[in-house]
């Protein structure tokens, strides 16, 4: 019940956010939607990633959730929090691939500089979800 | 299982506790926060989220 009365109390449309937040959520949107499609296409076509058959399948499809929901977020108005079940999800996605990478590199021959700096730039969602943990931890108090 | 099947099952645990912690952790932060606060239902709690 505390949640639903959370959630009718909390902006559910473009309109009841102030003004300027209105463009922030929209190019939030666009950005998380650009990483998700990357993460999907590097999922299912990099050539490490050949090994995991199921698991970069599945991979693909939850960066493809993500950026859906956030082209929707950026176009349909009521979607402003929908960043609480994607930034998890391309979180989860991005460390899972990259620990994939890892395995892949492993399989592959060893680590060389470019898989370990191509691993790292996977992990770079992961490393935005860390940013909103310390934002509501410390940069966001009451 | 496989190598490749082991590599998998070990990066989707990763990943599930990557999504665990990450949508339960600010959660519960925000939730002692909002006690601390002497706001119980978090009514009060105006901030969005990006």
């Amino acid at each position: 019940m505390a949640e639903f009365r959370r959630a009718r109390r909390t902006p559910r449309t473009l309109s009841d956010l102030p003004k300027n937040l209105r463009p922030l959520y929209q190019v939030t949107s666009i950005v998380w939607t650009f990483y998700a499609v990357g993460l999907a296409l590097t999922t299912l076509g990099a050539p490490l990633l050949r090994f995991a058959v199921p698991g970069r399948i599945v991979l693909t499809v939850l960066a493809l959730i993500v950026a859906i929901g956030m082209v929707l977020r950026a176009v349909v108005p009521g979607r402003p929090e929908w960043t609480r079940w994607t930034l998890p999800l391309v979180a989860g996605v991005s460390v899972t691939t990259f620990s994939l990478l890892l395995f892949a590199a492993n399989f592959a021959g060893g680590l060389t500089t470019s898989r370990v700096g191509f691993a790292a730039l996977i992990l770079t969602p992961a490393a935005f979800a860390c940013v909103h943990y310390l934002g509501e931890k410390v940069v966001a108090p009451r | 299982m496989t190598e490749a099947l082991w590599a998998q099952v070990i990066s989707g645990f990763f990943g599930l506790a990557t999504i665990v912690i990450s949508a339960y952790v600010p959660r519960r932060i925000n939730r002692r926060r909002d006690e601390e606060a002497g706001d119980r239902d978090g009514l009060d709690d105006d901030r969005t989220r990006l």
